[in-house]
């Protein structure tokens, strides 16, 4: 399908590991752009760019610790804003603490965690599920992601009449 | 009101008593025995009924009773003018304590006729008998008023004990804890310059490897591209030197890119856009205005390339990374040797600090290293000195401000500094902070026991030099470790 307006942010401050995440969710880039940030402030931005141009923000990849704000700390501020509370939302960590997850898990409703180092298939099958999730929840057509996403739960879905459209 | 006998009772008993024993000898109105005693024998034990007193002219008896544990303990000694067994004598009741002579006794044996017969008699021998029994009592009471007296010092020494035990025992348990940790942390640092050893071998490895494939994959790259008009070579280079382009900048010229080749993918696209502004040149010669299947083929062949360069690249900045902090691991941790070596204090502190990257990530690091001398050091300990201080800077200010490190040094002593911008330290709590078990930290899984300073000084103690402490004038906490040059 053609490129739909629904990204894919990763905000990583280290530009190697930043570019691995980048290039393991290459495959889904046809569909969801990617866009990247290297800081917590730099990745507020990008999101509020995004959502003035008129794109929706479906998932975004966060390392745990970044200068200035940590990804915890990110997170949650974007989880208490509508516009971005529906995007999925994934914590890339090599150290948290107990703490930090929990905290995470609580206010940020953090949909996964992803242990460093990670491999291409676990960040690939977290980032189609979450992403099933968004359009399953977020938008009317479910149809045109049938390539890309998991095509079973979405032709389940339209099978039995739950998607959007139907409401 | 002054009564002479009473004072010379006290200078002399057995003046009243040699009185009253002459009276008796001579009177023909009583029949009183004097009685002999030899050493251990036994004028009554206690718990009998008592028929008779006994005055005491010669020798020493010893009054004592069973304690509930068994054991005897002597209560007093009586000596020649004393009573023995007055107070069974007039109440009746069971005897106290149990008499005995402890060397040849010689006493008049009264009975209770006798007692009565003396207090009944001409008026000198009745008063005699007063006396006897006043003095007596003024006896007993100044035994019972120093009795006290010892025992408020027994209990005041025992008190003292008691307090220096707890005190023995506190620095015990200090020490205890002190020896525990500093076995983990030798424990720790075997561990740590085992696995960095470890380490080191596969990392060696893996930079020979990516050495050896650079020196391979261009002679590769010829067998495809013999005459190099495919530009594989250059573009490999390119990926070899590929600077890392500011995030903002390459989101701009991707949106660039994907407006100006609205028919290549994304992904494509995000690759080349990360290439430098000439190969981009070539880049857009190669793919024309308008670029068809054939163009998009060759820009994916060489993106190959460039990506082969790069991840090389990767390789061989990852891997070298590896190596140095593996060396840093086995230079911190050099619990082997143990000994004092001259050392430059900046290497450790080097050390120290990259092993300590990812807490102080948020923390600005200002270094204000000026030549020192080397000076004598256990590197492994003196680096966990260091190693304690960062931390403590860091959980004081929350991971987040700045830590200035500066060294510099004088005739005698070298000296490290670490100022932090937290909220500095509690005045009421400056005197406490080097005790071991002082924390201000919650207990929590990633936190200490509240040994951290208490070690630190301890090692700084051996190597002859000293912890400062003081908050600095615009506010944080500055710790200075003064070692001896």
């Amino acid at each position: 399908m053609e490129s739909s307006d629904i990204y894919i942010i990763c905000i990583e401050d280290e530009a190697e590991v930043l570019d691995a995440v980048v290039r393991d969710l290459e495959k889904l880039e046809a569909t969801f752009p990617i866009d990247t940030a290297t800081s917590a402030e730099e990745g507020r931005d990008l999101v509020n760019k995004l959502l003035d141009d008129g794109k929706k923000i479906g998932l975004i990849v966060c390392d745990h610790i970044l200068p200035g704000d940590n990804g915890v700390e990110l997170l949650i501020e974007l989880h208490k804003d509508e516009k971005t509370m529906p995007a999925k939302k994934v914590l890339l960590t090599g150290q948290a603490g107990l703490d930090d997850t929990v905290k995470a898990l609580n206010e940020a409703k953090l949909h996964h965690y992803i242990a460093k180092p990670w491999s291409k298939e676990e960040l690939n099958e977290v980032a189609v599920n979450l992403l099933t999730d968004f359009v399953l929840e977020n938008e009317p057509n479910v149809l045109p992601f049938m390539n890309v996403l998991d095509a079973e739960r979405l032709s389940e879905a339209i099978r039995s009449g739950k998607t959007l459209s139907n409401e | 009101m002054i009564l002479d006998f009473a004072k010379n009772w006290l200078q002399d008993p057995s003046r009243i008593t040699s009185q009253i024993a002459r009276y008796l000898e001579n009177s023909d109105d009583f029949d009183v025995k004097t009685v002999v005693r030899e050493k251990d024998d036994v004028f009554f034990s206690e718990g009998d009924l008592n028929d008779s007193v006994y005055i005491l002219l010669d020798g020493t008896v010893e009054l004592s009773k069973s304690a509930p544990n068994g054991r005897s303990i002597a209560i007093d000694w009586l000596r020649p003018g004393a009573l023995v067994g007055l107070i069974s004598f007039v109440t009746g009741d069971p005897v106290l304590t149990t008499a005995v002579a402890v060397s040849p006794c010689k006493a008049i044996r009264l009975t209770e006729q006798d007692f009565f017969k003396i207090q009944n008699s001409n008026n000198e021998l009745a008063l005699l008998g007063q006396q006897l029994i006043i003095g007596n009592l003024i006896d007993r009471y100044h035994h019972v008023v120093s009795v006290h007296i010892e025992l408020e010092s027994i209990n005041d020494t025992l008190q003292k004990e008691r307090n220096h035990l707890r005190e023995a025992l506190k620095q015990l348990e200090d020490t205890q804890h002190r020896l525990i940790s500093q076995e983990k942390m030798a424990t720790l640092g075997q561990l740590v310059a085992g696995i960095a050893h470890e380490i080191n071998n596969p990392a060696a490895a893996m930079l020979r490897a990516s050495d050896n494939l650079l020196e391979y994959l261009p002679a590769i790259i010829a067998l495809v591209d013999p005459d190099q008009e495919k530009s594989y070579h250059k573009f490999f280079l390119i990926g070899l030197k590929r600077k890392l382009v500011n995030s903002e900048l390459q989101r701009e010229r991707l949106q660039e890119w994907t407006a100006l080749y609205p028919e290549l993918p994304r992904s494509l696209l995000r690759k080349v856009t990360s290439m430098n502004d000439e190969a981009l040149e070539s880049i857009q010669g190669i793919l024309g205005k308008k670029p068809g299947e054939q163009e998009k083929e060759n820009l994916e062949k060489i993106v190959l390339f460039y990506e082969s360069g790069y991840f090389l690249k990767n390789l061989q900045s990852s891997t070298r990374r590896i190596g140095e902090i593996v060396s840093s691991l086995k230079s911190y941790s050099r619990q082997d040797k143990g000994q004092f070596e001259k050392a430059d204090l900046r290497d450790g502190l080097n050390d120290t600090l990259l092993l300590l990257a990812n807490r102080l990530k948020k923390v600005d690091v200002v270094l204000n290293f000026s030549d020192i001398p080397n000076v004598d050091v256990i590197s492994g300990e003196i680096n966990q000195v260091w190693t304690n201080l960062i931390i403590n800077a860091c959980d004081a200010m929350k991971d987040r401000g700045e830590l200035v490190i500066s060294c510099g040094h004088s005739d005698s002593f070298v000296w490290v500094s670490f100022k932090d911008s937290g909220p500095g330290i509690n005045p009421s709590a400056m005197h406490e902070i080097f005790k071991p078990n002082f924390t201000t930290k919650q207990q929590n899984s990633n936190y200490g026991l509240g040994l951290g300073l208490s070690i630190s000084q301890q090692i700084v103690l051996k190597h002859g030099g000293q912890i400062k402490v003081r908050n600095a004038d615009h506010g944080g906490a500055e710790f200075k470790v003064l070692l001896p040059a």
